[in-house]
């Protein structure tokens, strides 16, 4: 088997499940309960919070931590949370056009239900933005800007530093940074802002755990009503355990970044140059770029073909279309990037991680040529 | 009222002559698989009218799996009581009666043992004295809240009040082998269905075109399948490598006929399997006019490839029709499912509606398709879907 699939989700790590199953037992009762087994829980996940903000560099005293169930919950509860709760402070909210649909929805749903005014940036091939639009976007108006520093089908990083900037002269605007796609796969050499979105399950930890890292001083409205948990953001009993080896994944895939970033660079430039060779393909790299995402589109061939083609290989990769003439959707993000609509419908992506081989890349050059020369266009 | 029998009444068995027997003996054996959790509870008594199954203990017993048994028409839940007097019958009539909820009633008396000394009509009428003095209930003979029918035989009488309608149709394997050709959408299980209601025993082949279509739509059918496993235990269902025919077929049909040779090749492969199996009849999911090659001049082009008869059970049914037994026999979510059994890459834009015999031959003469047939038959992957015995 081969899994080019690591942006969808990443195989767990054993040492993360191990994690989790010494825990488990331990630290089984709820944080919530008054007892001396509880208040241990309690403690265990608050010392955790600290643990993750100083591993991210950030500042305990500024910063606090909500864990959540998701990365998308981590965006709603952002992105709605911060929109309805300040609603009485501006009107615009901004982001761009190709964010992930947890954010791109949720802006969705503040337009059309709330009657927010949605701007949308444009973003170009080097990640970077229009000025003009930045500034006209941004203004006395303006409460949030969301975006992702890591665009999650292309890998390309986006100048998240030009738009804090810009943020930070207005007092009464936030920015969200969707970081699910970035931690593990770029430096963090940029500033944070005052939300940000981490999943677990996306650096090889457990599913249905994820945080939202924010500023104190930021006021949201809750998703969820309930007991109070987690300053009463997010009521729901939480799991020690899972947020111990939460942590854990965090660590690991922080302290490994240099080592594990050395390698799948070398795997990507030999990735890279052997599909430059490709007719067929027409490769979406860029400067500024995560190793770790790899996409490139088809001229003539379906990009759905080729993925089952794959698959029956067992060779696991993404792509944005399935095999249905209902739902040929073009991927928003190339669209977005101006790409031709063929290009947005029959792109293929390619996500790496550590356990990654050369060899798998060589297997993966060689049964895609066999591929795209055997099927029908 | 208490049931200690089932009463179960054959399908179209009044057509049947001497492999009457045949018919009522499968269906027994079919009963006796879909009863297998209860078989200590019941006893089966096989008569050439009908079934009889005694039950020691309705508490444990399930009758729910008779209304999907084909071959079964109706099924009554009675109770029998060994009495050969007047007054016993109508003691325990007026008694049944009573314990119903409704405002009418009618008593429906049969005399299958004719030597009992009253008739019918005696029987009835005495039973609805005593329930009219006794009770506010008042008679309704067209239209009764209840209807108590009693069967007279000779070793006691059977009350009932609650008769179910089953599938009807013929036992299952007692109007032979069919192969059904299965593509996952809405309208082939509904086909096989209905085969299956009607007694064939129904194998099932599937032509797969990897990677053009996804594997996602062997599960699908695996699902479908399942499903259909409720009316037939056991259902083989035979996979088919078409990637390669489908290639050359694109290859070198001119515009709007690759879905009539796709067809023709298609039933050339089911009737080259079906010889295999000693399967003498193939079966197909088609409804005249659905679409392009569905036409009676399509279907006339395709079935020139084959001299085995071929059952279209939904000839004439409409959509909405077809989906609603999809939407019965729960078929229906599975076949929406977004995996078409075909890729977009292969579909044509203007399929004829009218294809002429000529122009396929001529169009078949270009390639030598039999090795690629007899490769494909080669290949063929053979899955069995069982139902799941406990």
């Amino acid at each position: 088997m081969i899994y080019f699939d690591n942006a969808a989700t990443t195989p767990v790590d054993k040492d993360v499940l191990e994690c989790y199953n010494k825990n488990v037992f331990r630290y089984f009762a709820n944080p919530s309960s008054i007892h001396y087994l509880g208040i241990e829980a309690f403690n265990v996940i608050e010392k955790t919070k600290t643990d993750i903000l100083k591993k991210l560099k950030l500042d305990p005293n500024l910063y606090q931590i909500i864990f959540t169930s998701s990365a998308t919950e981590s965006n709603n509860l952002a992105i709605l949370g911060y929109s309805l709760r300040n609603h009485n402070r501006g009107n615009t909210i901004v982001t761009t056009k190709i964010e992930h649909a947890s954010v791109l929805e949720v802006f969705k749903i503040l337009e059309e239900k709330y009657k927010f005014n949605v701007r949308y940036l444009n973003v170009d091939e080097n990640g970077k933005f229009i000025d003009e639009e930045i500034n006209e976007y941004i203004n006395d108006d303006t409460i949030l800007v969301s975006l992702s520093r890591v665009n999650n089908e292309l890998g390309l990083i986006l100048d998240s530093q030009k738009i804090k900037k810009r943020v930070d002269e207005f007092p009464k605007c936030v920015l969200h940074l969707d970081l699910a796609q970035t931690i593990g796969k770029a430096e963090l050499n940029f500033d944070f802002g005052d939300l940000a979105t981490i999943s677990s399950h996306k650096i090889h930890g457990l599913k249905s755990i994820a945080c939202l890292i924010k500023k104190k001083k930021i006021n949201l409205e809750p998703l969820l009503y309930g007991g109070g948990q987690e300053y009463g953001l997010r009521s729901s009993t939480m799991d020690t355990a899972l947020i111990l080896s939460f942590k854990l994944a965090i660590d690991k895939i922080i302290d490994n970044f240099s080592k594990n970033t050395l390698k799948v660079q070398y795997f990507f430039d030999f990735l890279k140059c052997e599909l430059l060779k490709i007719d067929e393909i027409i490769l979406h790299t860029y400067k500024n770029q995560s190793p770790y995402i790899l996409n490139f589109s088809l001229k003539t061939k379906k990009a759905s073909v080729v993925v089952e083609a794959l698959s029956n290989l067992e060779i696991y990769v993404s792509s944005v279309s399935a095999c249905s003439s209902k739902r040929e959707e073009p991927s928003h993000v190339l669209l977005g990037l101006n790409k031709s609509l063929d290009e947005a419908k029959n792109s293929i992506r390619l996500s790496f991680s550590h356990l990654n081989t050369i060899d798998e890349a060589r297997i993966f050059v060689t049964k895609l040529k066999e591929i795209i020369a055997k099927i029908r266009s | 009222m208490e049931y200690n029998v089932i009463i179960i009444r054959f399908g179209e068995m009044s057509t049947k002559g001497k492999n009457r027997k045949d018919f009522i003996f499968k269906l027994a054996k079919s009963i006796k698989r879909n009863l297998l959790g209860f078989n200590k509870i019941y006893t089966m008594d096989v008569r050439h009218d009908h079934i009889y199954l005694y039950i020691n203990n309705i508490e444990e017993f399930d009758y729910t799996p008779l209304t999907n048994i084909s071959g079964i028409n109706s099924f009554s839940l009675a109770k029998k009581v060994e009495v050969f007097e007047l007054e016993d019958l109508v003691n325990y009539g007026f008694d049944f009666i009573k314990e119903e909820n409704g405002n009418t009633f009618k008593v429906h008396a049969r005399r299958i043992d004719k030597s009992f000394p009253y008739s019918s009509d005696e029987i009835n009428r005495a039973i609805a004295s005593k329930v009219l003095k006794n009770t506010t209930l008042k008679v309704d003979v067209h239209n009764p809240d209840i209807l108590l029918s009693i069967e007279i035989r000779s070793d006691g009488a059977y009350f009932f009040t609650k008769t179910i309608k089953g599938i009807g149709g013929y036992p299952i394997g007692s109007t032979g082998r069919i192969l059904m050709m299965l593509s996952g959408g809405i309208d082939s299980p509904v086909a096989t269905y209905l085969l299956m209601k009607r007694g064939v025993e129904v194998s099932c082949v599937h032509f797969s075109s990897p990677p053009y279509t996804s594997q996602g739509v062997i599960i699908k059918l695996k699902d479908i399948l399942e499903k259909l496993n409720l009316y037939q235990e056991k259902i083989n269902l035979y996979i088919v490598p078409f990637t390669k025919i489908q290639e050359k077929i694109y290859e070198i049909s001119p515009e709007g006929y690759p879905i009539t040779i796709m067809r023709r090749m298609m039933y050339r492969l089911a009737s080259k399997l079906a010889n295999k199996l000693h399967i003498v009849a193939l079966a197909a999911g088609e409804s005249i006019g659905q679409v392009a090659s569905q036409t009676l001049e399509s279907l006339r082009a395709i079935n020139e490839v084959t001299n085995l008869p071929i059952i279209r059970p939904l000839s004439t049914y409409d959509k909405i029709q077809i989906i609603d037994i999809s939407k019965k026999i729960e078929t229906y979510d599975i076949s929406i499912r977004p995996y078409e059994d075909c890729c977009t890459i292969f579909t044509n834009k203007n399929p004829k509606t009218k294809p002429h015999l000529e122009e396929c031959r001529k169009i078949e003469e270009k390639f030598d398709f039999e090795p690629l047939l007899d490769e494909a038959i080669e290949n063929i992957n053979k899955v069995v879907i069982e139902q799941e015995t406990n």
